[in-house]
C-alpha cells in the first residue's frame, strides 16, 4: 500500500477508536451515568483531554521538525516546564484558573522558557540535539523550583499543588478549562498546517532549506510559537504531560513516513486517542482512586524514548 | 554576463580576512570551476556568488541586480546549490527530497513542470528506480545524486555544484560529467568547485584559480590551468600538461615536486 493510502486507513481508524473512546469515557466513572455528571463533569473533562492530546502531539511534530530533532518533546525541552510557571505566576497575581488569562500568562513563560532553550543550544548555525535536551532539563528544574516556592508562600488552592503541575491531571478540567484553552489549540493547529510544507525542507538543514527558498528563521520561529501555544493552553489546564509529543509522532511516521502535512494531521488523532485512553484508565483502573495521567503516560513513554535515545545516539556516532 | 562579483571583502567571525576585495564576472551559459588549495576561499567565494553568504563590502550582482535585493524566493528562483552538508533529517524517500527542488515554483505557472521536470532530473542522476526508498538508507554516492536530481529540478539558470565529484566512483563522475554537460547545453550557467583537476579541465569552459583569499586567476580554462599560475597558488611546483582525451576533449595532467 502505498503512504497515502495507510494514512487515510489509519487515519479512518483512529477516528473509529476516538468515537468509541469518547463513548466509553462518559458512559463510565465512580459515580453513575446521569446527565448532569455526564454533561458538567464528563464531557469537559473528556473533550479536554482531546484537547490537550491534539495540542501536545501536534506540538512534538512541530519541534522535532523546526529543530531537526527526533527527541523533542514540549515537556522533555523545558516548553511545558515554563507554561506551569507562567500558569502558576499568573494565579499568584489573581488571575482565575481555566481562564484566558492564566492561558496568556502560560503562553508567556513558555514562549520564555523556549526562546533561552534555542538561544543557549546554537552553535556553528545549528541547534544542537543534545544541548536542547540538557537545557530542558535545567529549565524544568528552575520551573518546579519557583512553582514550589509560590505555593509554598501563596494560599494553597489559589495555586495548586507542585505534584498537580509535574505529573498533570485532568480532575479539574471543566467548561471554563475547555474555553480557556481551546482558540489557542485551534491557532496552533491552523498555523501548524500552514507550516507543513516548509516544515520538509527544513529536514534539509538550514543552509539546503534556505537555498531551496525557504525562510528559514522565520519558518522556525513560527513553529516554535506555534509549539508554544499548544502546549502552553493545555498546560495551563491539566499541568505538565511528558513523552506524548514524542511516542506519537514517532509512531506515525513509522507507518506514513515524515512528510509534516500527514504526519500533523494523523498525530493531532493519535495525540486526542492516546491521551483519552490514558485518562481513562488513570480513572478508572483503581477507581474510585484516580492514577494521575502524567504518570501513565511516563510509563509507556519513557521506554520508547530510550530506545530512540539509543537509535539517535548511533546516528551520530556518540555523544563526547 | 549573468553574475559579477564587484570587490567583495568577507571576514571571518574573528575578523579575519576570508575573501580579499574579490572581483569576477560569470558568462550566461559556461561552466565555470573554481579551483584551489584547501582554505583558499572557494566556498566562501561559492556562498557570496550564491547569495548564501553575505559580503562585508562589496556587491554581487545577479542580471545587473543586486542579489541582497533578492526575496529568499527570488533567489530559489534564479539559482539553486549543491551544498556539502547534505544529511536529511527523517526517513523522507527519494521522490519527496526531489520534489523539493520544485518548492520555489509552488503557487506560479510553473508547477505545470514539476511532474516532468523532476522526471527528466531522476534520469539524468540515474535514481528513478530509487524513488520509493528513504534517502537514509542509500549509500553515499546514490545520495549525493538524489541531491543533484534535485538541485536540477530547481530547474534554475544558475547552478552551483559545491564538490560534486565527491562520494562518486569512476562511473558516477563519468554519468556526472554528461549531466552537467546536458545542463550547459540546454542554456544553464553552471558553478563548479572541485579538486579533480583533470576532471575539470575537460569539463569548465573557464576557470577561476584561487589562492589566499583572492583570485589569481580567471579566464578561459587553457588560460589558466597553466604550470606557473597552479605552481603560484598551491605554493608548490606543479607541471601541466595538456594531451588529448579519449572523449575528444583535452584533458590537462600534472605533476607535482
Amino acid at each position: 500500500m502505498t503512504r497515502a493510502g495507510k494514512a487515510w486507513v489509519l487515519g479512518i481508524a483512529l477516528t473509529l477508536i476516538l468515537i468509541v473512546l469518547v463513548a466509553i469515557s462518559l458512559r463510565f466513572g465512580s459515580a453513575g451515568a446521569d446527565s448532569v455528571v455526564i454533561w458538567n463533569i464528563r464531557l469537559p473533562r473528556t473533550i479536554a483531554a482531546i484537547l490537550v492530546g491534539i495540542g501536545l502531539a501536534s506540538a512534538g511534530v512541530l519541534l522535532q521538525g523546526s529543530l531537526r530533532n527526533p527527541l523533542a518533546d514540549p515537556a522533555l525541552v523545558g516548553v511545558s516546564a515554563g507554561a506551569a510557571l507562567g500558569a502558576v505566576l499568573g494565579a499568584a497575581i489573581g488571575l482565575p484558573f481555566n481562564s484566558i488569562g492564566v492561558t496568556t500568562s502560560a503562553v508567556i513563560g513558555s514562549s520564555i522558557a523556549m526562546a533561552v532553550v534555542v538561544w543557549v543550544s546554537r552553535g556553528n548555525g545549528r541547534i544542537e540535539v543534545v544541548t536542547v535536551l540538557l537545557a530542558g532539563i535545567a529549565v524544568s528544574a528552575f520551573g518546579a523550583a519557583v512553582i514550589a516556592i509560590v505555593s509554598s508562600m501563596s494560599d494553597l488552592a489559589g495555586v495548586r499543588s507542585v505534584t498537580f503541575w509535574t505529573t498533570g491531571s485532568f480532575a479539574l478540567s471543566n467548561w471554563a478549562g475547555v474555553n480557556s484553552m481551546w482558540p489557542a489549540v485551534a491557532i496552533g493547529v491552523v498555523l501548524a498546517f500552514y507550516l507543513a510544507p516548509s516544515l520538509d525542507l527544513l529536514a534539509l538543514g538550514d543552509e539546503g532549506a534556505y537555498a531551496s527558498g525557504i525562510p528559514v528563521s522565520w519558518v522556525r520561529t513560527l513553529a516554535l510559537f506555534a509549539a508554544v501555544l499548544l502546549t502552553a493552553a493545555g498546560v495551563a489546564v491539566v499541568g505538565v504531560i511528558a513523552f506524548l509529543g514524542l511516542v506519537v509522532p514517532h509512531a506515525i511516521r513509522l507507518v506514513v513516513g515524515p512528510a509534516h502535512r500527514q504526519l500533523l494531521a494523523l498525530s493531532a488523532i493519535g495525540g486526542a486517542v492516546v491521551l483519552l485512553l490514558a485518562d481513562t484508565i488513570a480513572r478508572l483502573a483503581l477507581s474510585p482512586v484516580e492514577i494521575p495521567v502524567g504518570s501513565v503516560m511516563a510509563i509507556v513513554g519513557a521506554p520508547v524514548f530510550f530506545v530512540l535515545l539509543g537509535r539517535a545516539r548511533n546516528r551520530q556516532g556518540g555523544w563526547a | 554576463m549573468i553574475l559579477a562579483a564587484r570587490s567583495c571583502t568577507v571576514l571571518g567571525e574573528g575578523g579575519q580576512l576570508r575573501l580579499d576585495a574579490v572581483s569576477v564576472e560569470v558568462g550566461q551559459g559556461e561552466i565555470y570551476a573554481v579551483i584551489g588549495p584547501n582554505g583558499a576561499g572557494k566556498s566562501t567565494l561559492m556562498g557570496i556568488l550564491s547569495g548564501m553568504q553575505k559580503v562585508d563590502s562589496g556587491i554581487v550582482e545577479f542580471n545587473s541586480r543586486p542579489i541582497r535585493d533578492l526575496s529568499v524566493r527570488e533567489l530559489a528562483r534564479a539559482r539553486s546549490v549543491l551544498g556539502q552538508d547534505l544529511a536529511v533529517s527523517f526517513g523522507f524517500t527519494v521522490a519527496e527530497v526531489v520534489a523539493w527542488g520544485r518548492a520555489p515554483w509552488r503557487g506560479t505557472d510553473r508547477m505545470k513542470e514539476d511532474e516532468s521536470v523532476m522526471e527528466s532530473a531522476m534520469q539524468a542522476t540515474q535514481v528513478t528506480s530509487l524513488r520509493d526508498r528513504s534517502i537514509n538508507q542509500l549509500s553515499g554516492g546514490e545520495r549525493k545524486r538524489v541531491h543533484i536530481a534535485r538541485v536540477i529540478a530547481q530547474d534554475c539558470p544558475l547552478m552551483f555544484f559545491d564538490e560534486p565529484d565527491s562520494d562518486l566512483d569512476l562511473i558516477g563522475n563519468n554519468e556526472l560529467d554528461a549531466t552537467l554537460r546536458g545542463l550547459q547545453q540546454r542554456g544553464r550557467t553552471l558553478v563548479v568547485s572541485s579538486h579533480n583537476l583533470s576532471w575539470i579541465s575537460g569539463l569548465a569552459t573557464h576557470v577561476i584559480l584561487m589562492g589566499e583569499h583572492a583570485i589569481v586567476g580567471a579566464g578561459p580554462t587553457k588560460e589558466i590551468l597553466t604550470s606557473e599560475l597552479l605552481s603560484n597558488a598551491y605554493g608548490t611546483a606543479i607541471n601541466v600538461q595538456w594531451t588529448s582525451g579519449p572523449s575528444g576533449r583535452d584533458i590537462a595532467m600534472w605533476t607535482s615536486g
